[in-house]
Formats: C-alpha cells, structure tokens, sequence
C-alpha cells in the first residue's frame, strides 16, 4: 500500500482514540455545555421564558379600594412574614402583625418590643399559598412551585382588595409585567417600587445626674421589675426561650420585652394615662423606651452608663411633670456586710414627643436649632495645650451619599466623636474630594474645635452641645490650627490615626461611625432632612430611585442588539464584510450579556456624581437617538451615546471609539 | 494496465482495513459513551439520543471484514478485474458513504462534543448501512458479470483530509470568533438541538459530493508531482488543524499552572487567528515544497 492508505488508517485510528479518550474522562465532558442546546445561557432563557409565561398566566389583581397607610394590618398565612416585610418597605407607616405578632425594635442596641394579638380593628390580610398546577419540570428547583394569593379585608370581613402571583423578583422578565406585591400593597401601578423610610421617632434625649442617697438592697431588686401600679411589670417565660421577657400590661395593651439579660439590672416601668416608659439596662448604656396610649413605641433614647457594680437594680421609678425618672444603683458589699448603694444615677428623659404627624409638623427653626451647618472657614479658638487632638487624614470616598434632588450626589461622612469627660479636638485635612460631613459628640465629650482641610467645598452638618468652633478650611486664605503650615500645630500633642501601623487607640476614640452601631440612624436621618438633604445607602440606590422617578429605565437586551444595529448601519462595507470572520470589537456591546443588570436607558437628563463609587463606574448608561445626556462630569463613567456614536466618558475600550468614519457620525 | 488492475486491487485491501479501523472506533466510543454515568445523565437531560445497541451489528462487520482479510474476494486472488454491474457499484457506493459519513460523524463529535448527543441514533443507521453494502457486494459475486474498467469508489487521503481540514477550521472559526456573523450562525446551529447534526452531515456531504465529481479533474492533476506533494502536505495540514481544534484546547486546560507550551500555543491560537492561519498555510507550502523536492529526487532516481 502507499503511503498515502496509511495515512488514513492512522487517521482514522487517532481520531477514535481521541473520541474514546474525549468521553471516557468526566471532566472533558463540560465541553458538551458550550455548544449544547443545554448551555447555561440557553437553559437561562428558556428559564425566564417559562417564568414570564407563569406570570401571565397566574398573575391578577384587584386594586385596594383603601390605603394602607398608618393602618394596622393583621397579616396571616404561610408567607405572612414576607408579605409583612415588603409592607414595611413601601407602606412604612403601616403597622403590620405577623400571624398575630408585631415585633418592633425601637433602636439599635435595646430590646425587641413584642405585641400579641392584634386590635379588633385591624385590617385583615390573609396570604394563601397554592401549588400551581403546572409542576415545574424536574431539576429546574429555581421555578417557583407556588403562587401567593393575597386577600385583603376589613375588619368585618369585607374585602378591600385580592393579589394573586409570584411573591420576589420571578416576573421581572415578563412582558407586560404584572403588578408586583410592593405595587399592591401601596396602591401603584409600578413594578419597580421605592421603598421609603420609616417613620422617623424622635430620639429622647436622656439627662444623667448623681444621686447622694443611700440605698440598701433588698431582695425584690433582682427577683421583681419594678413598676408603678397602673402598668404592673413581671417577668415570664415563654417556651424553651433562655431568658425571661419582661410582660408589661398597659391601660390599653399587653407588651412584652424580648431578651431581658439576666446579669443586668431589670427593667423599670413607669407609665401617666398617655405614656408608658421603659427603662432598660444594657452593658454599656441605659435606654428608654416610651409607649403610647395605645402601647405602639412613641419614641427611645439612650444614653452611655459605665457598669461600676455587677449588681444594680433600678429604683424610684416615677412620671411626674412630662418627665420620668429612674434611679440606678450599683450596690456593692459594704464594711458592715450589707449590700449598700455604692453609686447612683439618675436618668430624666422627657415625655413631650412629637406630635403624631412627625417631626415635620414642627417648626423648621426650632427643629433645626439642633444641629448647625457650616461651609466656610471659622477663626479658630484659643485652645488650651492640654486640649487632646486627633488627627486623621486623607477621609474619601464613603459607600454613602447624600443629595439635594436635582444636584448631583456627594459622598457622605458621619462621625462621631466619642471622648466622655475628655477636651477634644479633632482634625481631618487633606481631605481629597468634595463630603458632606455629619458630626456628633457623645454627651460628657467636650468637643472644642473641629477642623477640615481640603481643596474642594465642604459641607459640615454639626451637632454639639457646647457649640465648638467647625473651621472649613477650603480655601488656602482659611486660618487653620493644626495645618502643616501653622505654626500654633507644634504647641499640641497631635495623636495621629494610622500613624503607626496597626495604632487603634485614637479611632477608638474619634469613631468614624459610616455603619458603626453608635451612630442612630434616626439622628443621622433627622440631621439630613433637616437641611434637606436625601440620603442614600449607596449610589445604586440613587439610580434606583431614579428609575423609580422615570429618568433612567432597566436595559433590555433588545436595547443592547438596537445599539448594535445602529453602530451597524454606520460600518462601512468593507468592515461590514470583516465583521462576518472576525469579532469586531465595535459590537462587542454584547459583553454585558450573562450579567444581572446590563445597565440603564438615559430617559431625562440627571445628574452624575462628582465622586462616584465603583459600582457607579462600573454601570452602564444607554443615551439612545433623541434622549439627552446626564449632566456633571462625564468622565468617569461608562456612556455609549447613540445620538454621536461615542462614549463621552473617558471608559476604556470604548466599543464607539474606533473606526467610525467622521462623515457618519 | 497491469499497474491500474494493481491499484484497484490494492484499493479493495486498503477498503477493508478503513472498515475494520472504522468500526473498531466506533465500537470503542459506543462503549465509552455506555460506560460513562454522567453522559447518560446528560443524554437524558438533553433527550437527543436513542440508547440503541448496535454492537451486534457492528461485531458482524468486523467479522465480515476479518474474513476478507483472511480469504480475499475471488477476484483479487485471480488477479482478475472487479465484477462490473450496477450490484458491486451499489454495494460498494454504500460501503464508502456509510465509511465516509462514520468518518465524518467522528471527527465532528471529536471536535463538538455536543454531536456524541446522537452517536448512537447514528450508528445504528450507519452499521446497517455498512452491512447492507457488504450483503450487496458479495450479491455481486454471485453472478458475475463480465468484467470491466469500472472505476469503484473508496475513501482515500485526500478525502479524509479535506473532511478533518474543513471540519476543523469551521468548528475552530466558532470557537475562536463565536460573535462575529458568522461565528454566531456555527454557534446557533449548534445550540439547536433540532438541527445540531445538520451542519457535519451539509459540510460531510458537501466535501464528499465535491471530492466525488473532482475525481476526473483530481485524476489529471495526480500526474502532475506538484499536487501530488500539495495533497499530501494537505495531510499534514489537517491533522494540525484537527489536533489545534480537538486535542489542544483541552490538553492545555489540563495543565494546573497554564504555563506548558501546549497551553501557550492554544492561545496564541485563539488570540491571533489571523497569524496562526498564515503560519499554517506557510507551513503546507513548505511542506508540498519539500514534498516537491523529494519526488523529483525519487523520480531521477
């Protein structure tokens, strides 16, 4: 035979060997995924495929002939606590029992209030789950097996609305999309729901004064919570639960109070005919939590209380003149083998609360007088050399915003200064970008001066009850004390953040609190609104809101293949031709496929953050023919401009950016 | 004269090895596929494949063939000319398009594995094709007609490499460019489960149908040494291309560090299409120069 017969026999023999050896190893075989009709993309859109016919199919409602708001709801049924959670997003003011338990929080660090049984005329809201007659196919488990139906009545049983369909995100890609849950439960027609803010309670602020009386223990101080006799207080356990709750029986309800620690102080209580106060022990602080009539949480403060005895127990527990009071006494083992107050400690909290419409019915001046705005540089002080100053430099970019509708977002800062019994100052320069600038001391912290260094605008939003001076030093005429040029900045022991690695000590005590459980969110909030600003988690939760106010909308994949048509249209023939055989990258819009969000279509001009987070950089904006830009600095920022065929930021590999010849564009 | 009735002889021979080699392959991979769970959770999965066992048939081919090997037909002992008649062209049509469409069929499922899906669907039909072939021609036999100058079809070099060199860049071209306009359309073609076998059975037939109606053309050129040398650095050519589109992906993936020169030549493969395919065609013209030469050199000798 010639050469050219062996040629095939070998051929043929390798190819077999190759095809035995392809299959025989498991590992070989994800190869079979990549061109299969069972590739995770495809498997993906058949997925969503299904999903939308569901939704069609299984979705409808009945508007709410009433609203929500401010209502309290009865919500029963197997998904009751996820249809209560997406009530407390978009209905806040709502108060909503779950399978007849309503749980609140009032503030971070104190005990959860608990309230069984709902009033007789609450509205009734029934969540039913029923197995959808088409079963998913097998070891497709991420189809939902179930739909909610959800009913909605008032308390004689009259029906004010129903929902039925898939609870979450599965109808997103149905086309039309039905009414979510979140767009029932609020009355909108949107899929794509803001969630709000609770109503925000005032903060109570807490007066701590010593006592010089004398008191002896007794047994009932650990064994009985103290309470005055129209709202009698006990202890009792539920169920397998480690520790007691406290049971509080007001003129109008029963509450309990979760988690009552047994190695501290018990609780107190003290109730007038309008208000109830709970004093409750921490081991750090003492915190008040103050009922309405109607046993709802009116409101909770608390103040920091250094634990000096392992036993103390709250005493004298009275409401008198808008005020209650409590008194708590660490008793130690005295000379005489009595167990005998050591120290004691008053706590004053007073009791007049906003009214029911919130803190925005009060006056704005008033409301205000408690915090202070400055944007310029202030003369400094004459501070004493003892003075402790913490220095921390170069403060950016946070992960949270704030923005005045209309302006562009500016990162934000919340700092707390946390020093009791000390005199401070403390000193931010070289802050690189633009901030604005949320800052607290603690009570018993003498804060005498702040300073900010930087090159671009400032904004401080201050709260201090000794009123120190807040010097923005912006501009480089700005008289500054612990400047690198100032000559005062040698006179001052200056402890620097950082400074040495692995140094903790100052930030234990200067807290930069973005998250930090110190920080109220309630105040935090309070502060912004008061000067008007909105706060934002992050900057997707500002272009969530955008889309929710209809200037941006969620891009779809036809956006991305029109896209593409219309750099398309533009390629001259010979690219055209070229782009049969080879990937041009031009058209490589398509990257975002396999992504969760692709990006957003610009539909009204808004504007862009001068100092945007990655997620910010990394989302994509679609100006399609006819819409306008966003405004502020593009450059940042991933665009792709339809009506020039350019990307106006500065992106890299810009699919735009090349070969377009200057006649098309 | 003598010299053609050599050839055509040595085709028969050359006919029964390809077969034997042929179906040995595919019992081999039938097996594999039989032998391996997660397969058979994927061919449930995608539901493209008929669990059909064509080993007996296939056994009673190989048998057929090993019994060629050991007792040639009659003709070739005699030294004599094939049997014409439309019986021994029609058997022998079945055996080299059953054999070319196998071949075929391999390379491709070597090359996607997403064919392997509907290996079996198809080797059921392909064996009995084979056997009914081998039935036809040893009808043939039987009565002989006189004999005559029929040019009888087998599956040379030629055509197998024009069919792994075509194979091989198409599914290459998906794999390296699967967003350009093209390589979408190979990579849809392939995602439908419908019509995931049309595109190697069109790209097999089509190289097949041309390969048959050259033969003429093929025929005048083959006195010419320098196609002579082309055709077999073809050879050279394609088993590159296969082994660059079949073997090196996955040889290189392999390698836990990403650094052997496997690895390396997989992407630069991927990365520079357009170097690697000059590279290829510089590489065949050098070696149909070489091949060239040295026939020239065989010829003076």
């Amino acid at each position: 035979m010639r050469l050219g017969r062996f040629f095939v026999v070998g051929a043929l023999l390798a190819i077999g060997a190759t095809a035995i050896w392809q299959v025989g190893d498991e590992t070989r075989l994800s190869w079979l995924y990549l061109f299969s009709s069972n590739s995770p993309q495809r498997q993906r859109e058949q997925h969503q495929q299904e999903l939308a016919a569901l939704c069609r199919k299984y979705s409808s409602v009945s508007p709410l002939t009433t609203s929500l708001e401010g209502k309290v709801v009865a919500i029963d049924g197997a998904q009751a606590g996820r249809i209560a959670a997406y009530l407390r997003r978009v209905v806040p003011s709502a108060k909503a029992y779950v399978n007849g338990t309503l749980e609140e929080r009032p503030i971070y660090g104190l005990p959860t209030l608990v309230r069984r049984g709902p009033p007789p005329d609450a509205l009734r809201v029934n969540v039913a789950e029923q197995v959808l007659p088409q079963a998913p196919a097998a070891g497709r488990t991420s189809s939902p097996g179930r739909i909610e139906v959800v009913n909605v009545a008032d308390a004689a049983g009259n029906p004010l609305g129903a929902w039925q369909g898939f609870v979450g995100g599965s109808c997103q890609s149905a086309n039309p999309r039905p009414i979510s849950v979140q767009g029932f439960l609020s009355r909108s027609n949107a899929w794509d729901i803001a969630y709000r803010s609770p109503p925000r309670r005032p903060e109570l602020q807490l007066e701590l004064t010593a006592v010089g009386a004398k008191f002896v223990a007794r047994p009932g101080d650990f064994t009985m919570p103290p309470s005055t006799a129209k709202c009698p207080a006990a202890l009792v356990h539920e169920g397998y639960a480690k520790y007691p709750m406290l049971q509080v029986t007001t003129r109008t309800a029963t509450v309990l109070l979760k988690y009552v620690q047994a190695e501290q102080a018990l609780p107190a209580v003290a109730c007038s005919d309008e208000h109830t106060a709970i004093f409750v022990r921490t081991p750090t602080h003492v915190g008040v939590i103050v009922l309405d009539a109607d046993g709802y949480v009116a409101g909770a403060g608390r103040v920091a209380v250094t634990k000096t005895s392992d036993r103390e127990a709250f005493r004298e527990v009275t409401i008198a003149k808008g005020k209650a009071f409590a008194t708590l006494v660490s008793f130690a083992v005295g000379r005489k083998g009595v167990l005998a107050s050591s120290q004691s400690r008053t706590i004053a909290v007073a009791l007049a609360l906003a009214p029911a419409g919130g803190a925005a019915s009060v006056e704005p001046e008033k409301r205000r007088s408690a915090f202070s705005r400055y944007e310029s540089c202030a003369a400094p002080p004459a501070l004493p050399p003892n003075v402790e100053v913490h220095e921390l430099s170069g403060v950016g970019v946070a992960w949270e915003y704030v923005y005045v509708p209309g302006q562009p977002p500016v990162p934000f800062r919340n700092v707390v200064i946390d020093a009791p019994l000390k005199t401070v100052a403390v000193s931010f320069p070289g802050t690189p970008v633009e901030l604005v600038w949320l800052i607290q001391a603690t009570p018993g912290t003498d804060l005498r001066y702040v300073e900010i260094g930087a090159r671009t605008p400032q904004t401080v939003l201050f709260k201090n009850p000794a009123n120190a001076v807040v010097n923005v030093a912006s501009d480089p005429s700005c008289r500054t004390l612990f400047g690198r040029n100032s000559p005062e900045r040698a006179k001052y022991e200056i402890k620097r953040a950082y400074s040495v690695r692995g140094q903790q000590q100052v930030i234990g005590l200067v807290l930069l609190a973005n998250g930090n459980p110190f920080v109220s969110a309630a105040g935090t909030r309070q502060a912004l609104q008061e000067f008007g600003f909105k706060h934002l988690s992050s900057l997707g939760s500002y272009f969530l809101q955008l889309k929710a106010d209809g200037v941006l909308q969620e891009a779809t994949l036809e956006d991305v293949e029109r896209f593409n048509r219309y750099y398309y249209q533009n390629l001259p023939l010979g690219r055209k031709i070229a782009s049969w055989f080879r990937q041009d990258p031009a058209l490589d819009i398509l990257s975002a496929r396999g992504r969760l969000s692709i990006g957003y279509m610009v539909m009204r001009p808004f504007a862009l953050p001068k100092d945007p987070d990655d997620i910010a950089r990394d989302t994509l904006f679609m100006v399609d023919k006819g819409a306008p830009l966003p405004t502020g600095d593009l450059r940042p920022f991933r665009i792709l401009d339809a009506n020039t065929l350019s990307c106006p930021g500065a992106q890299r590999k810009c699919p735009w950016s090349r070969g377009i010849p200057a006649a098309s564009r | 004269m003598a010299a053609a009735l050599e050839a055509r002889q040595d085709h028969v021979l050359y006919a029964t090895w390809t077969g034997l080699v042929v179906v040995a392959a595919t019992l081999g991979v039938a097996h594999q596929i039989g032998a391996s769970p997660r397969y058979a959770i994927y061919l449930a999965r995608t539901g493209g494949a008929v669990g059909s066992d064509f080993t007996a048939l296939l056994v009673a081919c190989a048998a057929y063939l090993l019994f060629r090997l050991v007792r040639p037909f009659p003709f070739t002992t005699a030294q004599g000319q094939p049997p014409g008649g439309a019986l021994y062209a029609l058997g022998t049509v079945l055996v080299t398009v059953a054999t070319a469409v196998s071949v075929t069929f391999l390379a491709w499922a070597v090359l996607l594995p997403a064919v392997f899906a509907y290996y079996r669907s198809a080797g059921v039909v392909l064996s009995l094709a084979m056997l009914a072939g081998f039935l036809v021609v040893e009808a043939s036999l039987v009565r002989p007609r006189a004999a005559s100058e029929g040019k009888g079809l087998y599956v040379d070099g030629g055509l197998v490499s024009a069919l792994l060199v075509v194979s091989a860049c198409v599914a290459w071209f998906g794999n390296v460019s699967p967003r350009s306009g093209l390589g979408r359309q190979i990579v849809r073609a392939f995602r439908d489960p419908a019509s995931a076998l049309m595109p190697p059975l069109v790209v097999g037939v089509t190289v097949f149908v041309l390969w048959l109606v050259s033969r003429p053309l093929r025929r005048r050129w083959g006195e010419n040494r320098f196609y002579r040398a082309a055709i077999g650095a073809l050879w050279v050519f394609g088993i590159a291309a296969y082994a660059l589109t079949a073997v090196l992906p996955r040889r290189a993936l392999m390698s836990p560090d990403r650094t052997t020169w496997l690895d390396q030549l997989w992407s630069y493969s991927y990365a520079r299409p357009a170097p690697l395919l000059v590279g290829l065609v510089v590489l065949w013209l050098v070696a149909t120069a070489a091949g060239y030469l040295l026939l020239r050199r065989r010829r003076a000798s």
